[in-house]
């Protein structure tokens, strides 16, 4: 059963037809990417499966369940996570501290319990702020200063977003862009990141990404958006020579756009270095979604 | 029943109350007027606008009266005194204060236009004292609009105060749209409020426009105050800010979609009638009917229309 | 998040860290204790003062959890604490309650004033929401605090206090242990997950959501949570008085209440609480302040005595706007080394300031 499935979702903006029809799905323990020129519907998309926009029609299935109309929060505490395009945190208050936000749905204590300092409250605060500390050590970050994240470098802001995710303690985990503001080099170590993340906690992945490379290092399978609709689907390789795809791109206005259709040799070497791990059937359920991080 | 008493009876129960809120309501758009410009130009929320207006009128009747050390001066010239008074005020506002406070957040410049308000109102009530009471002098005879109701009395007609707020208002809120749609000012004063990086790169001096801006909201508080002070008798420190005109004003400029000009002074007009007539017909049982009617309309509006009522803002 | 430890109340810092600078620490911490103390030691009207600043404290970090914490800018406070001072007095007086209960009356009126604000407040947000919140205050100013059945038909409810606590220093001494317990409250607030969801919706209400925040209930939350302390304050000052005046909860009031937070910093709690007790006390305080009143012997006639009346009403607005002008931070940016060092950090580190400034409310809906 695909850990999240679109069932010809469309969604209407006024006059403007944002998506549609748009079906995907997402298997278990898979990283799916979506692309398109800016404009395409990609962040839409992501908004329908979030809760955050309620499609005109079609449905959102999550696990076989459809959560087509449940409200963002639900679906945070049921496990899909998300970032955000242009960072989503508090950049008011340390890392430390939105760590600890982000594990709002595993403090199992209620509100006014918090407030008075019950015994459970104080032992759960203590065991959200040991978790936060473990993320910032699986994400690299063991050593960011305890200062507001405004202050932050945008690189290290997004990794931090990243953590954030998965502090919520998702199944899946959806990607808005997250090598955005990284150089080649930061963003190869993302992709070598994000596979071990997948390895390392089981996680399903869908993300939105520019960055050819890293979408040919990490993705199983890419569908792409155009004008909100399906251009095409398929494994990275294939797609990216698809001669829609070229034409969508090229009559696009995303810079990435060119290298989609000249491959770099450092584009090709990522391709050549992960595809043991990456590669792989589409409809592979290796791990289920017990394998999941132990708190 | 004679057509007569059936026309004053008319006249005292729809009549009378219409002028009324339209009266009251003329103020409050005005002041109305001042709120949506220095919104429309900096996002801010001036809560000492209608204090502006308070020490106005006091400059005026002072000059009017001849209190203290103010000489006695033909009232034409009390009120361009009062008007003066106004836009300084403003421009000193602005100065002093505002633009001091460029990158704090909201609240802080909206406690710090408050807190002008507090500032005046204490000046006035040193200066000034709330005992003594300061009065407009009677112009003509009635100061009620002979429309209906107060003909029944064998009165001749006599302009009051109520034609000369009427008037005055209508000439301001002329005034306004001549300006801001025929001179170079009012132009840059909306470009400035649209754009301000735009309008600063084709060269519109944004600092002097900031400053113009409150010179002219100074301004037209003290056309609400000074048309306001001959219906409100004694003047007490703090009157257009703690009597209603402020807030009302604020409910009008809520009302008509706070960015909206004619949206606002409609808005004003609208609370001042609403309140007149539920003043008239809330049983006396409910106290402070007129302000929960006004409440109730306020809340409606913006649920069933967020933007109020001309508002374009998203 | 503001991390200030409080006097008397928060978890006392980590000794091992910094014990060889606790010295003169713990010396300043001692002068702050002794003050306080002392205030209900100086006779009824010290301590008479002393509790209304106390009231006003509780007011102040009321405000910080709607404005502080959720951005949100309440100009009708004077309607919460008026409820809460209306009905602690009615239970009390005509009810029959005794002084505890009477207190609680007043912290759900508070509360259930604000839970109804909080519906609107999931409609209609930024300066929109002030201007409700302040039609909201004035309408129950002039409604219900007029209310014939409610205040004998105007004249005031009665609020007695028992015998027990009819000396004002005893009064003090309850109303000080109240709001220290209300500090300690806040404090745990912004240490629990409550307070990192109001902050997090304040920020962004999509990322809140995004991290399993649950928006609308939080809203709601925050808003009873700002209305029951609001009350509870209320209900302090209707026994302060020993009767509920109406004409006591006015528009003036809530911008005085709004003012105090802001000028303290809003998002801190040692600078709201500052803040608060500075406004409680400056009118009185500058009343009797001797070169001021010397200089109004210098005044003619009238203006003396209106300048003996009113000026230190102009002198807290003109040190309000000197404040706002010099340091839009308010006192807390000020005071953030020495509360920084007293809570055992070094003097000269520089504060980030209020961590939640509410960027206030923005005016688009």
């Amino acid at each position: 059963m695909a850990v999240l499935e679109l069932r010809d979702v469309s969604i209407r903006f006024g006059g403007l037809q944002a998506l549609s029809s748009l079906s995907l799905s997402v298997g278990e323990w898979e990283i799916v990417g979506l692309i398109g020129p800016n404009g395409a519907g990609k962040t839409t998309a992501f908004n329908c499966i979030t809760g955050f926009y309620r499609p005109t029609s079609g449905q959102v299935f999550y696990r076989g369940d459809d959560v087509t109309t449940l409200p963002p929060h639900r679906k945070s505490q049921l496990g899909i996570g998300r970032t955000f395009q242009n960072v989503g945190m508090v950049k008011t208050v340390s890392a430390r501290e939105n760590l600890k936000i982000a594990q709002h749905s595993l403090a199992e204590y209620g509100p006014m319990s918090g407030v008075l300092g019950t015994p459970v409250s104080l032992a759960t605060e203590r065991e959200l702020a040991e978790r936060a500390d473990l993320i910032l050590e699986l994400i690299g970050l063991a050593d960011v200063p305890e200062v507001p994240i405004g202050a932050l470098p945008y690189g290290t802001l997004k990794l931090l977003e990243l953590g954030c995710a998965l502090a919520t303690d998702p199944e899946i985990l959806l990607l808005d862009e997250p090598s955005s503001g990284m150089g080649p080099d930061e963003a190869h170590a993302l992709g070598e990141r994000l596979l071990s993340l997948r390895k390392e906690l089981g996680l399903t992945m869908l993300l939105i990404e520019h960055h050819v490379p890293l979408v040919v290092g990490v993705c199983d399978y890419v569908y792409v958006l155009n004008f909100g609709q399906l251009l095409t689907e398929g494994r990275p390789d294939d797609v990216r020579r698809h001669p829609e795809v070229v034409a969508a791109y090229l009559g696009g206005e995303a810079p990435d756009a060119l290298a989609a259709t000249h491959e770099t040799a450092e584009d090709a070497a990522l391709a050549a270095a992960t595809a043991p791990t990456a590669g792989g059937g589409r409809r592979r359920t290796r791990r289920q979604a017990s394998a999941k991080e132990e708190k | 029943m004679s057509a007569h008493l059936v026309l004053a009876s008319v006249g005292s129960t729809v009549g009378t109350p219409l002028v009324g809120g339209i009266v009251n309501g003329a103020v409050y758009g005005l002041v109305a007027l001042g709120i949506v410009l220095l919104y429309k130009a900096g996002r801010i929320f001036n809560f000492a606008q209608a204090e502006f207006g308070t020490a106005s009128a006091f400059v005026t009747v002072a000059f009017l009266q001849g209190i203290g050390p103010f000489p006695k001066v033909p009232a034409p010239l009390a009120v361009v005194a009062g008007l003066i008074t106004g836009g300084l005020l403003g421009f000193l506002s602005e100065r002093l204060i505002i633009t001091r406070l460029f990158r704090a957040p909201r609240a802080t410049v909206l406690v710090a236009t408050a807190g002008i308000a507090l500032f005046l109102i204490s000046l006035e009530a040193v200066l000034l004292g709330v005992s003594t009471p300061h009065v407009f002098p009677r112009v003509g005879g009635q100061s009620h609009f002979a429309l209906f109701g107060t003909l029944q009395s064998n009165d001749s007609y006599k302009f009051g105060y109520t034609e000369i707020t009427m008037v005055a208002t209508l000439l301001v809120v002329a005034g306004l749209a001549a300006l801001f749609f025929r001179t170079r000012y009012g132009m840059a004063i909306l470009a400035v409020s649209q754009e301000p990086t735009a309008a600063g790169v084709v060269g519109i001096n944004v600092r002097s426009i900031s400053a113009l801006t409150w010179v002219l909201a100074g301004v037209l508080g003290a056309v609400a105050g000074i048309v306001n002070a001959p219906f409100t008798g004694a003047l007490t420190p703090g009157f257009m800010t703690l009597n209603g005109p402020l807030i009302n004003g604020f409910i009008g400029a809520i009302l008509g979609g706070i960015t909206s000009f004619p949206g606002a002074f409609v808005g004003g007009l609208l609370v001042g009638v609403v309140s007149s007539y539920a003043g008239q017909y809330m049983p006396a049982a409910v106290p402070g009917g007129a302000t929960v009617v006004v409440a109730a309309l306020l809340l409606f509006t913006l649920l069933v229309r967020p933007t109020g009522l001309l508002g374009q803002e998203v | 998040m503001a991390t200030e430890a409080l006097p008397a109340v928060a978890e006392p810092p980590d000794l091992g860290e910094a014990a060889r600078f606790w010295g003169p620490r713990y010396g300043v911490w001692a002068l702050i204790v002794a003050v306080v103390v002392a205030v209900g030691l100086l006779g009824p009207n010290a301590a008479q003062h002393g509790v209304v600043a106390a009231a006003y404290v509780i007011v102040g970090l009321s405000l910080n959890i709607i404005l502080g914490y959720t951005g949100q800018l309440s100009l009708g406070h004077q309607g919460f604490v008026g409820a809460g001072a209306l009905f602690a007095a009615y239970s009390a007086t005509k009810v029959g309650l005794p002084f505890g209960p009477a207190l609680v009356i007043g912290v759900a009126a508070g509360a259930a004033f604000a839970l109804l604000l909080g519906f609107v407040a999931l409609r209609i947000r930024g300066l929109y929401l002030a201007l409700i919140t302040l039609v909201f205050g004035l309408a129950l100013q002039v409604s219900l605090f007029q209310a014939p059945s409610l205040t004998n038909g105007g004249a005031g409810q009665p609020a007695n206090r028992p015998s027990s606590l009819l000396a004002p220093d005893r009064y003090y001494f309850v109303c000080l242990g109240i709001t220290l317990l209300v500090m300690y409250l806040d404090y745990r607030l912004t240490k629990s997950k409550a307070g990192r969801a109001f902050i997090t919706i304040r920020d962004d209400e999509r990322v809140a959501s995004a991290f399993g925040i649950n928006v609308t209930a939080y809203k709601l939350l925050a808003f009873v949570l700002c209305g029951a302390t609001a009350g509870l304050a209320g209900g302090l000052l209707a026994f302060a008085s020993q009767q509920f005046n109406g004409n006591s909860y006015t528009f003036q009031l809530a911008l005085t209440f709004v003012l105090m937070t802001v000028v303290g910093g809003v998002g801190s709690r040692s600078g709201v609480v500052v803040g608060s007790v500075l406004f409680a006390l400056l009118h009185d305080f500058l009343a009797t302040f001797h070169p001021f009143i010397s200089l109004t012997h210098v005044l003619p006639g009238q203006l003396s005595t209106n300048a003996q009346q009113f000026g230190p009403d102009l002198i807290g607005a003109l040190l309000l706007l000197v404040t706002l002008a010099v340091n839009p931070g308010g006192i807390h940016a000020g005071i953030a080394p020495l509360m920084s060092w007293l809570r055992g950090g070094d003097f000269t580190r520089a504060d980030d300031g209020p961590a939640s400034h509410g960027e206030g409310p923005s005016g688009r809906p």
